[in-house]
Formats: C-alpha cells, sequence, structure tokens
C-alpha cells in the first residue's frame, strides 16, 4: 500500500509544485524585480488570490480524481471485499481511506502555498499566512467529502468523475443550488482570507460561508460513514 | 464449545427483484462441509453474509456462535476467508502482502512463510502480485485464508481456474490441514465430485433455499438408485463374496470398479464390513452412481415436485 501512495504522492507533488510555481510567477516581477513598480499591498493579496483560485481549481480536480479512484476502483475491483474479509472493521477501513484521498494531496498544496506565500511576506504577517492551513484544511474536507458521498453511492469511477466535477468545476451550467456549492468552495479559502488581510469582505459574509461549507462538509462525512456501514460490498 | 460451526436461520436477501437468499435454513457442524448447489443459487451471497460483507434482508446467521451481523470483526478475527472473485492490490509483491495481512491478524510473517511452502507459492514470495497465474493467485488467497490458525476457513469455489494437479494438491492440503490442526472448513463450489472426496456434511442449496442437507453417506442413501460404485484393492474377490448376498446384484465389474445394485442399504453396509474383516478387503471408495451429481440432482428434482 505504502509503495502505491508514495509513487503517487511524488507525482502529485511535482504536478502541483510546478503549477503553483508558475501560477505565483505572474506576482514575481512586482517582489523580486527592482527596477519595476513596487508592488501595493492590494496587488499584491490580490495577485495571490488569483493564484489561490486557479491552483485551488486543479488541486480539486487532483483531488476528485484521487477520491473517486480511492473509492470506486477498490469497489469494482474487489479490493474493498478482501479487505474487509479481513480482522478490519467498516469505520477503520472508511477513516483511513479518507485519510489516504486528502492528506498527502492536502500536505503539498499546504506547503507550496506558504512556500509561495512567502514572497509577499513583506505585505502579509505570518499569522495571515498561517491562516491559510485551516481554510485550506476546510476547503479539502469539503471536497474530499462530496466526493466520497458521489463516489460510494455512484459505485462507477466515470459517472462519479463526471458528477463531481460538474458540481465543482462547470458551475454556471447547472442550478443556483449547485452554483451555491461552488461559490462556497471558491469563496471559501479567497474570501474569507483576503477579508482577513484587507477586510475588503464583510465579516459576516466570509463566518456564513466558512460556516456553511463546514455545514455541508460535516453532513456529506457523516452520510458517508453511515452509507458505507450500512452499505452491501457485494 | 459450539455444536455447529456455521448456522443459518431464515435467512432471506434480495437484491432489487432478485431474491439471491429464500427462508435458508442450514447447519454446518465441525468437520469439513460442503455449499453444493449450481450457479446462481446464493452459495456466495451466503458466503458474503457469513462474512458481514452483506446485511440480511431478515433472519439470522451465526458463525462460531457469534451473530454474523453484531460480531462480525469477532468472526474475522476467528475465521479465514477465500473469497470467489478476491482480488488483492496488484503492485505488492506476495511477500509485501502476506506481510501485511500478518500483521493485521497478528502472525508471526515465518509462519505465514511456512504455509506458503506448504502449498508451492514459496518461489512467488518475490513476485508481484499482478505477474500471478491464476492459480498461484489462488493459493495465495488460501494463505491468506489460513494466516493466524483460523478455526474456521470459509472458502467460495476454491478450485476454480486451476488445473487438476494443483486441484489435486489443494484438496489434499485441506485435508491435511484439517487432520493436523483441526481446521474446521466450508467449502462453496459447484464441482462436484471434488467436493465428494473430502467432505463429510453437505447442505444443498438450489433458488436461495436450503432444499438438503446432512452428512453424506446419508444423503447418499436417501437419494440412492440403489445402484452402487465400489472401487477395492480385490475386486473380483468382492464380486464373489458379495453374490452370495441374495438381496445384491452385480451389474458390472469394469477394472477396479465394482456395480452392484442393492435393494436393502444396510444389508449392503454389513456385507462391506464383513468383507473387510472377513476377507481383508480395502474399499477405496463407495458410492452411490453418479456420485454426489446425481444424488443433487435427485434431491432438487424431489423438491421439485415437492413445490409443484
Amino acid at each position: 500500500m505504502s509503495v502505491t501512495w508514495s509513487r503517487l504522492v511524488l507525482w502529485i507533488t511535482i504536478i502541483l509544485l510546478i503549477t503553483i510555481t508558475l501560477l505565483y510567477y505572474q506576482s514575481a516581477p512586482y517582489t523580486v524585480d527592482p527596477y519595476s513598480v513596487e508592488m501595493s499591498k492590494m496587488e499584491s493579496l490580490s495577485a495571490m488570490r488569483d493564484a489561490l483560485v486557479l491552483s485551488s481549481m486543479i488541486y480539486t480536480m487532483i483531488l476528485i480524481i484521487i477520491g473517486v479512484m480511492a473509492w470506486t476502483m477498490p469497489l469494482k475491483r474487489c479490493l474493498v471485499k478482501t479487505f474487509l474479509s479481513l480482522p478490519i472493521g467498516r469505520s477503520v477501513f472508511f477513516i483511513g481511506n479518507v485519510f489516504n484521498i486528502f492528506l498527502p494531496p492536502f500536505i503539498v498544496f499546504l506547503v507550496a502555498h506558504v512556500f509561495a506565500g512567502l514572497y509577499i511576506l513583506s505585505y502579509v504577517s505570518v499569522f495571515d499566512l498561517l491562516l491559510l492551513f485551516p481554510l485550506i484544511l476546510l476547503n479539502t474536507l469539503f471536497i474530499v467529502s462530496i466526493v466520497t458521498l458521489i463516489s460510494l453511492i455512484v459505485k462507477d469511477s466515470i459517472v462519479s468523475l463526471f458528477l463531481a466535477s460538474s458540481i465543482f468545476l462547470l458551475p454556471y451550467q447547472f442550478p443556483m443550488q449547485l452554483k451555491y456549492i461552488n461559490s462556497c468552495y471558491f469563496y471559501t479559502v479567497t474570501v474569507a482570507y483576503i477579508w482577513h488581510c484587507v477586510k475588503h469582505v464583510s465579516y459576516s459574509e466570509a463566518i456564513n460561508l466558512i460556516a456553511v461549507t463546514s455545514l455541508v462538509t460535516s453532513i456529506a462525512l457523516i452520510l458517508s460513514f453511515i452509507y458505507f456501514l450500512k452499505m452491501d460490498v457485494d | 464449545m459450539v455444536k455447529n460451526i456455521v448456522e443459518a436461520k431464515d435467512l432471506c436477501k434480495n437484491f432489487g427483484k432478485i431474491r439471491a437468499l429464500d427462508h435458508l435454513n442450514a447447519i454446518f457442524p465441525k468437520g469439513i462441509c460442503g455449499l453444493i448447489g449450481p450457479n446462481g443459487s446464493g452459495k456466495t451471497t451466503f458466503i458474503h453474509i457469513l462474512v458481514g460483507l452483506v446485511k440480511p434482508d431478515s433472519g439470522k446467521a451465526y458463525v462460531l456462535g457469534h451473530d454474523s451481523q453484531k460480531d462480525s470483526l469477532k468472526i474475522r478475527r476467528r475465521i479465514g476467508v477465500l473469497l470467489e472473485d478476491e482480488s488483492f492490490p496488484q503492485n505488492l509483491s506476495v511477500y509485501e502482502y502476506l506481510r501485511y495481512v500478518s500483521k493485521i491478524k497478528g502472525y508471526s510473517i515465518r509462519k505465514t512463510i511456512r504455509i506458503c511452502k506448504e502449498v508451492g507459492l514459496y518461489e512467488y514470495l518475490d513476485r508481484k502480485i499482478k505477474t500471478l497465474s491464476a492459480g498461484m493467485f489462488k493459493m495465495l488467497g488460501l494463505v491468506q485464508a489460513l494466516i493466524g490458525d483460523p478455526e474456521l476457513v470459509i472458502l467460495d469455489e476454491p478450485t476454480a481456474n486451476l488445473d487438476p494437479l494443483k486441484r489435486k494438491r489443494l484438496l489434499n492440503y485441506i485435508q491435511r490441514v484439517h487432520r493436523e490442526k483441526k481446521v474446521n472448513f466450508l467449502i462453496s463450489s459447484h464441482v462436484l465430485p471434488e467436493l465428494e472426496e473430502i467432505c463429510n456434511w453437505a447442505v444443498f442449496i438450489y433458488k436461495g433455499k436450503a432444499i438438503d442437507q446432512g452428512y453424506l453417506k446419508d444423503l447418499y442413501v436417501k437419494y440412492s438408485t440403489g445402484i452402487y460404485e465400489i472401487i477395492s484393492d480385490k475386486p473380483k474377490v468382492l464380486a464373489e463374496y458379495l453374490k452370495s448376498f441374495k438381496s445384491i446384484d452385480i451389474v458390472e465389474e469394469k477394472d477396479d470398479v465394482l456395480r452392484i445394485k442393492v435393494k436393502n442399504y444396510s444389508e449392503l453396509k454389513n456385507a462391506l464390513s464383513k468383507a473387510l474383516a472377513e476377507k481383508s478387503i480395502q474399499i477405496i471408495s463407495f458410492r452411490p452412481l453418479g456420485g454426489l451429481r446425481e444424488v443433487f440432482s435427485r434431491a432438487v428434482e424431489k423438491y421439485s415436485e415437492v413445490i409443484n
């Protein structure tokens, strides 16, 4: 297991680091070029927000793929059946698999952002930068919980991938409810973060977004957990 | 001490409109037990319920005295399972995977390697699981099931994909493990001749119902046509000896096989016991014509007659 995951994590790390480095490159002239116009705090944060949004989309896609594959492929190949015929509890298996899905990409994504954020450390405090941790964690759990629920119910890789991608990445083709999920997702990190740094967004709006995201995450995880405990692994 | 290793009480399971188990009642005493039925009769669903993979719609199943739904984890700590469509992490080597399973079951890897040597998997320990042949894949499943010295091993179609040599080796190994380690087996199969060789108890399952169950020798008598096949070390001497019994007719003598027709089974039993004692004849095999397959067919026919 460890061999398979370490290889996967290595690839994710490489992809994320390349992507995030490229995305942050757009803010680089302001911060490293001595002849460029000095970047204002607002411009710097705006660049960071853009980088966050763009890299979040790639991060989301990676999480969706890993999440869907981690649930549907073992179910399809009967691996879940094999493991659950050993003395492994269903709850342990579920929690282990959820951790397996979100922990490696989360750590890589967070570390990459913290390193990239060091470029603009003169504009934001260390505390501002550390605030990324709970927000990215919440965002990651939000995606993983929805993907887990979809994958467990649908059980088919292609359909699950399509559904999860639709919810997170193609929101404007869908009704308002799904659009709301998407806006929660993208703006939980960005809006809350920017609110904190520049007081641009109202306090209540940021808190609402975080509360809604937390609630949806909790409900989706609890439902997935109960469903997994009760489901027939046939 | 539990008397029966497995018990099913009124088990029902539907998958949509398909009724997989229909008020199944069955018991499996200690020993090597066979779960016999055609494809689609509900054997695998029953095994999945025993292991806790599938939840029954109604009814109860007990494994080693534990409720299969409430104490699923306790059961899985005491049993070994080889599922029909078993799958393993393809990128791991056989050794890595078995070390992982040994760790889960709290078993020494050295003992696991010893089992590998016994079933002929030792040479494949360094191979990736994805490179194993279908036969070796099955053997890996068997080793996994035997890790942890289980009290009961459940095998679902264990000989599928095995060549005759490996099949024979596997069946001999099961018998040896049962004899030496007192491990009980519940074997599900639709390949009846091989079950006939090793089982002492059988449950006939048909359309999700247990249509009959009992010791093989009793089922043979119950569904016999009256014609039996006897293989002995001295077939000619035995034939001459049996001719002296009025209720026994010799139907055919071919090579080592003696085919006889008998009106009274208990008389035949006595006759064979006497032959054993007086003439020192060793009975290698004794079964009704057509063997277990014929017995099962007759059980199904009888059940269908009753239903209709």
